[in-house]
């Protein structure tokens, strides 16, 4: 009688430690979104593995971005630029989504205008959308916003005197915004892309 | 060229891309082509002749841009206006005194 006293007591226990962990998950749940949209944090889903991104890190891929993508880039990364880039004819690239990188902008490159967008620069007047992960990170990301523009997934799409100038909400945090308004506003998280290009040539591309 | 440390005098921010500013270049003309002003967004390249975003604009060649005006190459014949440039070309007034800023390049 005595055990099965204490049995039933244990039941009781575990049930009501089940049911608090269970209202605190679902609270959790609840407030997650509105947390990220107002803090810029990323908090994890529940269980999802934590997914911190350290902007500083050039070799890191968000992993809740790397989940989703398809690009089909060379893994060992032997001969490409940074990884994922195939050098079509002397200083001109191309990525696996079909993105060009040719010479041009007032850096003399786009890879080159690109690297202004994988660092804040707080002085910068204005917004500055800053990549996470760094070059190669960055490469990957907008050839995956390429591929949902050129699909129509969450895109919007205008032409301009032959310019296209796609954004594309990649569904998860790509970067900030800095600059002196991004920094005014504590580095608020980006998960939009806007492309800007000429057919298939990079003008720019920056998070926002 | 490093004009790092040096004011960029800009206009506003770009109604084209978004995300750029419309900064004030002096180029320096040729023979026949006295030295004149253009605008031109530092993200897309859209390129205005009067300092106003409202105003037509334009696009260089993606891979060698071209100042429309002079027809050299933008980036060897034009570059960012100093204070002296800007007084010049007589657009003072169309600086936007919020978005002038170091340059950081």
């Amino acid at each position: 009688m005595q055990l099965m006293g204490r049995r039933r007591r244990g039941k009781k226990t575990t049930t009501t430690a089940a049911l608090v962990v269970a209202i605190l998950i679902g609270g959790y749940s609840l407030i997650r979104p509105a947390v990220n949209e107002a803090t810029g944090w990323n908090l994890p889903a529940v269980g999802q593995a934590s997914q911190t991104i350290e902007s500083e890190d050039s070799t890191r891929v968000p992993q809740s971005w790397s989940r989703n993508t398809t690009i089909d880039a060379n893994p060992s990364g032997a001969d490409l630029q940074y990884g994922i880039l195939k050098e079509i004819s002397p200083n001109r690239y191309r990525s696996p989504a079909g993105l060009l990188y040719t010479p041009g902008s007032s850096e003399g490159h786009r890879l080159e205008h690109l690297r202004r967008h994988t660092a804040d620069m707080p002085g910068r007047s204005g917004k500055h959308g800053v990549f996470d992960g760094g070059m190669p990170t960055a490469l990957q990301v907008i050839d995956q916003a390429y591929q949902n523009a050129v699909a129509g997934i969450r895109t919007t799409e205008s032409t301009d005197q032959g310019r296209t100038i796609y954004t594309v909400d990649m569904g998860t945090r790509i970067g900030f915004i800095g600059g002196r308004e991004g920094n005014r506003r504590r580095k608020p998280m980006a998960r939009r892309v806007r492309l800007v290009l000429d057919g298939d040539r990079l003008i720019t591309a920056f998070p926002m | 060229m490093s004009i790092r440390g040096r004011m960029r005098y800009s206009i506003d921010t770009c109604p084209i891309c978004g995300g750029g500013l419309c900064t004030i270049y002096f180029c320096e003309g040729t023979d026949s082509v006295p030295p004149h002003g253009l605008i031109v967004c530092d993200e897309c390249e859209a390129i205005w002749l009067q300092p106003d975003v409202s105003s037509p604009h334009c696009f260089p060649d993606a891979e060698s841009a071209d100042c429309p005006v002079c027809r050299q190459p933008l980036y060897e014949h034009a570059h960012p206006a100093n204070q002296n440039d800007v007084d010049d070309l007589g657009w003072t007034n169309a600086i936007n005194t919020e978005l002038t800023m170091e340059s950081e390049i």
